[in-house]
């Protein structure tokens, strides 16, 4: 044991104390936050454009650089979710829903700091789970397999209940529907394209930053245009927007410690499991946030814990995807594909062989996600003042330059032009969702989850037949599922019965 | 007479002259074509995978073996390769637009898949870049240890593919049944999450291409039981398909798979590109390839790199799509079939709804079978055709999932 506390630390203080290796990670921060927060491009056209550059670097030294680069992210990516409504790369979207809406009400700078801070403890907490899961690494992950996300997705779309809103009929239609979305595209299990009406560009599906794109960015641009005025609708003099409103919101993390542990917690698990993808992280923190809120109806309208469950998700799951990365040489996420290729070209070899001759390697890296999020904090909070005062600038400026940024971003994303046309069409039903005053974060979720869903109870149909539903995980899976059910049942019936008194 | 002699000869000269200068001109100029042009080389994916990278490094390479050109990367991705393709098809064949996409889409030509609109015949062909040889890799838990234990099985074992229509899953449905595998085919595993499935023990193991399976075999996690393609030095001693088929099937399959691992990494133009123009790109391609700089940074990115070049690439690609009816048919319900399905030689007895139902005797009881436009491939007399003109007396082969209503996967009739 004490052999391996002092690896922890004989890494932690050569990173310290090498200038290059500081230097380099405090170098690939903006560089992450840019890509994140510039939406459609994400992380992973990060790391790809980035591999010639660490192309001559020592193996220690580059990973460091793309780990670093890669941990912020989605840092970056909830500046323009908060500011604007847009989310950044595709699990920004659950930072939307409440983020926005708090910058409307002239809180842009607390949630700033919330989303900064959350997104902080987050990351390091997910590299600790790193850590902390190095000696039962192997059955945990391999325990989750096509029967348990299945479950796991069902989970979430019982979280639709949760954000529905007012009516749960409403939450449920919309968020069929984007199941009913989800089935298009090219069906693996059958080799039938679905619902694509002809058009190759549809076979991979909707593309989802387009989605979330269309339903959150567009109607609230058009919105604001048809309103006027500015994203804050509170006038500059009293909205809050100094370095004090950012640091305020940097204690609301604080504040609400156990949220965010927890939510830390879930997310570096998800990224542990290869499989799930980005965005089931950060909508199920941000539905397990609702269900567990003893005061549900203020998420969607600027709810803080809105903002800081699915900004600590998504940091941590980066920390959580390293690990079957690093450890089996199968990569926890799709940005991890790249990165596993860069190790590579690196000249790292991942697999077991690194836990036996190369630990000092995984400490490393380690910290060097930690102290990525850390620095990340504090460099941020030196702008925020100026990036929080956007939202004062006025609509007619800003309404074009988000739509260009959104067009950019979804075809960026998807690759083929006509996917502007899905995301004008989709936007058109954003709009007439949020004017008619229906919830939309189910739609994303049916959207997200569906295609999981339907792909794993296939694969655990073929594997196992349907007695699949009797194994001991998916039996706590389920029961897990009957909970969240009658916690809302029984929720909705005692605000019943308080609003009968 | 005489007196004519000079100035005939004069212009004889001239004429002579020019004949001789005029055309080295012109060749020179064409040598200079790509002087000062941009070529644009379509790759069929998002950027970051395996066939962006192979691109951008011989795109970078062009670049300097065509003296004044600039070679610029354009992704054009979606439905698995389809579209790139499409477009790289349909480009003007001026020389200035070649690109690069999965081999596999043969497959997808010989099966007619919908949303092709391109004949791989017709490309003009500059070269591949490497070679691709499958490996079948099992898990090391998964108490299999040779390919004879497939072959074996009381039970059907599980293999992971990645989807209906992918070649991993063409491939693995070819190959057990060339060599009578007893396995169940689970689609939907894709990318690595193959190598999961057999780590987590619920599929056995999969079939992919040895150089993104070897760090699996490498880190302890599985063995391999079976190669196709590949020199034996490179993957040891692992059996290889060609040594274990028997029959003509077999051995036509063993051909169709290997054509595929030979032909890794293809890049090619639209058909019609004038052939000077041709020459100039398959000459600048294998210049690339040589390339020892080229070799070096292929190394360090370890992609390997084994080229073959212009003619002998379109000729094998020729071969490879020229499948004798007879095997097509095969192909097609090989890759179409599963377990469930029966087999069935009989005369149609009625044919129903233009098409839409046949009826006809099996083991003494008569079989009513649904006919479906899309999921049914119907041959008549060795060629692909519509269900329309099946007519009542012709003895045909039918494959079908028995129960519900019967549906046909195969109908392949002879006369």
């Amino acid at each position: 044991m004490s052999i391996e506390t002092d690896i922890y630390l004989a890494s932690l203080i050569a990173l310290l104390g090498s200038p290059m290796l500081l230097a380099l990670i405090v170098a690939a921060i903006p560089i992450g936050m840019f890509f994140g927060a510039v939406p459609g491009l994400g992380g992973k056209l990060g790391i790809a454009l980035l591999i010639p550059f660490v192309f001559g670097m020592e193996p220690l030294h580059g990973a460091v650089f793309l780990v670093a680069m890669h941990a912020v992210v989605h840092t970056g990516g909830s500046i323009p979710s908060i500011l604007f409504g847009i989310p950044g790369t595709g699990p920004d979207a659950a930072t939307v829903v409440d983020g926005y809406p708090m910058a409307q009400k002239g809180q842009a700078g607390r949630a700033l700091g919330a989303s900064l801070g959350a997104s902080g403890i987050g990351g390091v907490i997910g590299a600790m789970a790193l850590a902390l899961l190095l000696p039962v690494l192997r059955p945990v992950v391999l325990s989750f397999g096509p029967a348990e996300f299945f479950l796991l997705a069902i989970l979430g779309v019982t979280f639709i209940a949760a954000l529905s809103g007012d009516s749960l009929v409403k939450g449920l239609i919309v968020g069929c529907f984007g199941l009913v979305l989800a089935t298009i595209g090219m069906d693996p299990m059958t080799g039938v394209a679905r619902f694509t009406f002809g058009q190759l560009f549809l076979w991979e599906g909707i593309d989802v930053i387009t989605a979330v794109l269309a339903l959150f960015a567009i109607p609230e641009m058009i919105a604001l245009g048809a309103r006027g005025g500015s994203v804050s609708a509170v006038s500059k003099d009293i909205a809050n927007y100094g370095l004090r409103d950012v640091i305020e919101g940097i204690f609301d993390v604080g504040r609400h410690w156990w949220l965010t542990l927890r939510t830390s917690i879930i997310g570096a698990l998800v990224g542990v499991v290869p499989g799930l993808g980005g965005e089931a992280a950060s909508w199920l923190c941000y539905g397990h946030a609702v269900q567990s809120s003893k005061t549900p109806e203020r998420f969607g309208k600027g709810a803080v814990e809105g903002v800081i469950a699915p900004e600590t998700a998504n940091n941590s799951k980066e920390g959580g995807a390293l690990l079957p990365t690093l450890f089996f040489g199968i990569p926890g996420s799709s940005g991890m594909v790249l990165l596993l290729g860069a190790f590579v070209t690196l000249g790292i070899q991942p697999g077991p062989q690194l836990i036996l001759y190369h630990l000092d390697l995984v400490w490393t890296l380690v910290w060097a996600l930690v102290l990525a999020n850390v620095i990340a904090v504090a460099m941020f909070l030196g702008i925020a003042r100026w990036v929080g005062l956007l939202v004062f600038v006025r609509g007619g400026l800003l309404v074009p330059l988000i739509f260009v940024f959104a067009i950019t971003g979804s075809y960026l994303s998807s690759g083929n032009w006509k996917s502007l046309i899905v995301l004008f069409l989709l936007g058109f039903l954003g709009y007439g969702l949020k004017r008619f005053d229906w919830p939309r974060p189910p739609f994303v979720i049916g959207l997200v989850l569906g295609g999981i869903a339907e792909e794993s109870l296939h694969k655990a149909l073929a594997i196992w037949g349907p007695a699949f539903l009797l194994r001991p995980q998916s039996l706590i899976l389920l029961s897990m599922v009957a909970a969240s059910i009658v916690f809302y049942v029984w929720r909705r019936r005692t605000a019943r019965n308080a609003h009968d008194d | 007479m005489k007196r004519l002699r000079r100035p005939l000869a004069a212009v004889l000269y001239v004429i002579f002259g020019a004949a001789v200068l005029l055309p080295s001109s012109k060749v020179s100029a064409d040598d200079e074509f790509f002087d000062g042009k941009t070529i644009t080389y379509i790759v069929a994916t998002k950027p970051g995978g395996g066939y962006d990278t192979y691109g951008r490094l011989i795109a970078k390479y062009l670049e300097k073996h065509l003296p004044g050109a600039r070679v610029i990367v354009k992704n054009v991705p979606g439905a698995g390769h389809i579209i790139g393709t499409n477009q790289l098809y349909h480009a003007k064949p001026d020389g200035l637009t070649i690109g690069s996409f999965n081999t596999g889409l043969i497959y997808a030509q010989l099966l007619k898949r919908e949303g092709i609109r391109f004949d791989l015949r017709q490309m003009s062909w500059i070269g591949k870049a490497a070679s691709e040889p499958r490996v079948l890799v099992v898990g090391i838990d998964s108490g299999i240890a040779s390919i004879q234990d497939l072959q074996r099985a009381a039970d059907p074992v599980r293999l992971a593919s990645s989807g209906i229509g992918t070649s991993s899953h063409n491939e693995t449905a070819l190959l057990g049944h060339a060599l009578g595998l007893n396995v169940k085919i689970i689609p939907g595993y894709g990318g690595t999450e193959g190598e999961m499935g057999i780590m987590r023990g619920e599929v056995a193991g999969t079939l992919g291409s040895y150089s993104s399976l070897r760090p699996f075999v490498d880190n302890g996690f599985g063995r391999m039981v079976l190669r196709v393609g590949g020199d034996s030095g490179a993957i040891g001693s692992v059996p290889t398909v060609r040594d274990l088929v028997s029959d003509n099937d077999g051995r036509a399959i063993a051909a169709l798979i290997e054509s595929q691992t030979e032909l890794g990494r293809l890049t090619a133009g639209p058909p019609g590109i004038p052939s000077d123009r041709l020459a100039l790109l398959r000459g600048a391609y294998e210049k690339a390839l040589s390339d020892a700089d080229l070799r070096q940074q292929a190394n360090r990115l370890s992609i390997p790199i084994d080229p073959l070049f212009g003619e002998a690439v379109a000729a094998n690609v020729g071969l490879a799509l020229t499948q004798p009816p007879a095997s097509v048919a095969l192909l097609a319900s090989v890759m179409n079939a599963d377990a469930a399905t029966t087999s069935v030689k009989a005369d149609l007895l009625e044919v129903t709804a233009k098409g839409k139902r046949i009826r006809f005797h099996e083991r003494g009881k008569t079989v009513v079978s649904k006919v479906s436009g899309s999921r049914t491939r119907v041959f008549i007399a060795g060629r692909a055709d519509d269900r329309a003109n099946l007519k009542k007396g012709m003895t045909c082969r039918i494959k079908y999932l028995a129960g519900g209503d019967n549906e046909a996967r195969l109908i392949d009739c002879g006369d």
